[in-house]
């Protein structure tokens, strides 16, 4: 395979289809780019790749004379991860752009950025959605003005460098069109590196966003404004290559070497192999003009590749457990049944999927958890109506919502109770608490003898259940901030459970425990 | 398989641990109306009712106010005195959680008024003390699913 470095030549790459871009666009730049390092990589045409989504950048891949997918918007590292698993002798290339890339497909570039398979992204980034005819795309500027932002764009841009360094990429790198020779050294690198390199080139739009980037790519101007990171070098820029960068703090300062004192060895020496994204992130915040913007790589470490792993895991997995037949899973007896009325749900007994031992040992673990070995804990899983039966329960008074104020204040009296339910048979429409009498009673001068319960009732909150847990209850009742809750009974009346009956029901559950722990020593 | 969990352990923990509420306090001599506007404004069951030295004398409940007051003759005006429970029943902050549960089971009374020496730390409510008991208990409490049916038996949602 040596051999075809000398063998393969760019012109190998050149497609015959007509290339239609805007004349004047850095998509020409980054093509011939491309072309040119794809002969230096020593593989046969026909292990390329190029995935591309949607987007003047995702024309790509017809103009390349390699196979190619002309893919959905934003789904471009999607398709590409299946290409590459499928077929990991491949060298698998995406063409993306800042929208198809960072808005429709960001989810899906984050993804495949964090899993790491051996392949490339290039993100042509203008700033601008340019094949719909210039929408704001998320990278546009703050104020920028375009078809979709008349009056500026308020939202802040993303910066596609950070987003790679926070989906953990192993390789980062940022050109600029204007530049292709250093287009092609950032790709080769990439290009070599196992994992996915991420390279981002900075690239204006000739008709929508013309100036997007010219104020620091510009030929004319590019030595003082853009800081080119050399591996093991210091931070040096300037035509007359006397700038550099020192760090104050965590903060980066542009210092000229030979003015008050700086030298050379005092400038920040550029490793990009450093584990910590602390530095390369700090690198993505220099902006022109504040600082030079830095291009080449900013970030590259080894990490485990994804289809490596995949098919190391696949083969050790098949060595134990034998070969699996996805028909047979599909078609597998581990099924639900679930009934007309949509309540009953039974789980089938046969289960020989494979995950059977594993599904029986997180079952095990359920039980074990629902199970509490706690005598007061298990005791909350009892129904309500335990409480309910044997605390008091014929202290659960009812009045009719047309009932006098006048004749509840005489039942509290009589019954010594802190609350009455107030409804019939049939309804619950509310509860009457004491406190809702004095607030009512003593702070306004309601006629009580002609005034309805119904008039200074509460709501209720919830009904709860006889069969629900005591559990339940104190959950509904800690929510609620009341102090009683009513149930429905079985023989479909209400009742109704105070915090004073369930704190008696847990004094006596423990007392209980303390007893018996007491005789069995 | 998990491990069993443990007996629980925070009987033991102090009341200071408890949220208390805070506490509304009325001088001694108040009128009953403004008592229970203060317990309004409070949002609590109770009002404290404090001498001239600030040392409370007394405690004006629902309770008291249900019993004593409302159906009786009594003039709005009437000073809290004449009907407030004296020499209220009160705690350290040492107080555990147990003996809380234990104190409010054997009496009638819903808020209990904590002190510090002489100063109010705030009062205990049986509400309070079951919010406590239930933050100590997740599993079987706090974080259930709307419907207790809804409990899944099996890792795969039978």
């Amino acid at each position: 395979m040596e051999g075809l470095k000398e063998y393969l030549t760019r012109q190998d790459f050149v497609s015959s289809s007509e290339v239609r871009w805007c004349p004047g666009c850095g998509d020409y730049a980054v093509l011939n780019s491309v072309q040119n390092v794809l002969p230096q990589l020593g593989l046969p045409k026909e292990k390329f790749v190029f995935v591309s989504g949607i987007g003047c950048s995702s024309r790509f891949p017809y103009y390349l004379d390699t196979y190619g997918f002309h893919s959905i918007h934003g789904r471009a590292p999607t398709i590409a991860t299946g290409v590459k698993v499928a077929n990991p002798e491949l060298s698998v290339w995406v063409v993306t752009g800042d929208g198809d890339g960072l808005s429709i497909g960001g989810n899906h570039l984050v993804h495949a950025l964090r899993r790491n398979l051996d392949m490339n992204i290039i993100l042509l980034n203008n700033r601008i959605y340019g094949l719909t005819k210039g929408q704001y795309s998320p990278t546009s500027r703050k104020g920028q003005i375009t078809k979709t932002s008349p009056y500026g764009v308020l939202e802040e841009p993303l910066d596609p460098l950070r987003i790679a360094l926070a989906s953990e990429a192993t390789f980062v790198g940022r050109a600029v069109d204007t530049d292709p020779k250093h287009i092609t050294e950032v790709l080769v690198a990439g290009a070599e590196h196992k994992g996915t390199a991420f390279v981002e080139i900075l690239q204006s739009c000739v008709i929508f966003n013309k100036n997007a980037w010219t104020e620091v790519s510009d030929r004319s101007c590019r030595e003082d404004r853009l800081l080119y990171l050399e591996q093991g070098k210091p931070l040096i820029f300037g035509e007359k290559r006397n700038k550099g960068i020192i760090l104050k703090g965590t903060k980066p300062v542009v210092v000229t070497i030979g003015e008050q004192g700086i030298k050379k060895k005092d400038l920040v020496v550029h490793d990009r192999h450093r584990e910590d994204p602390v530095y390369a992130a700090m690198l993505t915040k220099m902006d022109y003009p504040d600082y030079p913007l830095p291009v080449g790589i900013f970030h590259a470490m080894e990490k485990p590749v994804y289809e490596v792993e995949l098919v190391k895991q696949i083969k050790e997995v098949t060595a134990l457990k034998g070969r699996r037949n996805l028909q047979g899973l599909l078609r597998g007896s581990e099924y639900w049944t679930v009934s007309n009325k949509g309540k009953t749900i039974k789980r089938s007994t046969g289960i020989s999927s494979l995950a059977n031992d594993e599904s029986k040992v997180m079952d095990e673990r359920i039980h074990a958890l629902l199970k509490s070995t706690d005598p007061l804990t298990a005791s909350l899983k009892n129904t309500i109506g335990k409480i309910f039966y044997d605390y008091d329960y014929k202290r659960s008074k009812m009045l009719s919502p047309r009932d006098s104020i006048a004749s509840a204040i005489a039942l509290f009296k009589a019954a010594k109770i802190e609350c009455i339910l107030v409804g019939d048979a049939k309804r619950l429409y509310g509860i009457l608490s004491e406190r809702d009498i004095i607030q009512n009673v003593v702070l306004t001068s309601v006629d009580r003898d002609r005034m309805p319960i119904s008039s200074i009732m509460r709501p209720v909150y919830e009904i709860m259940d006889e069969s629900n847990s005591i559990g339940d209850v104190i959950n509904i009742l800690s929510i609620s901030g009341h102090r009683h809750v009513p149930i429905r009974l079985k023989d479909g009346g209400f009742g109704l459970v105070t915090i004073r009956q369930i704190l008696r029901f847990i004094h006596d559950t423990v007392e209980q425990v303390e007893k018996k722990e007491s005789e069995d020593k | 398989m998990a491990a069993a969990r443990k007996k629980e352990t925070f009987w033991s923990e102090p009341i200071s641990k408890v949220d208390l509420q805070r506490p509304a306090v009325v001088p001694s001599g108040t009128s009953i109306i403004d008592a229970v506007k203060e317990m309004k404004y409070n949002q609590i069951g109770c009002v404290l009712v404090v001498g001239a030295d600030q040392k409370i004398i007394g405690l004006l409940s629902n309770g008291d106010l249900m019993h004593e007051y409302v159906g009786s003759t009594l003039p709005g005006d009437t000073p809290v005195d004449t009907i407030m429970t004296e020499n209220p029943f009160t705690a350290t902050p040492a107080l555990t959680v147990q003996e809380a549960l234990e104190i409010f089971h054997s009496n009638p009374f819903r808020h209990m008024p904590i002190l510090n020496g002489e100063a109010i730390e705030g009062i205990l409510s049986i509400r309070g003390l079951m919010v406590f008991i239930s933050e100590h208990l997740p599993l079987e409490v706090m974080n259930l699913p709307p419907d207790s049916s809804l409990i899944a038996t099996h890792a795969a949602g039978e």
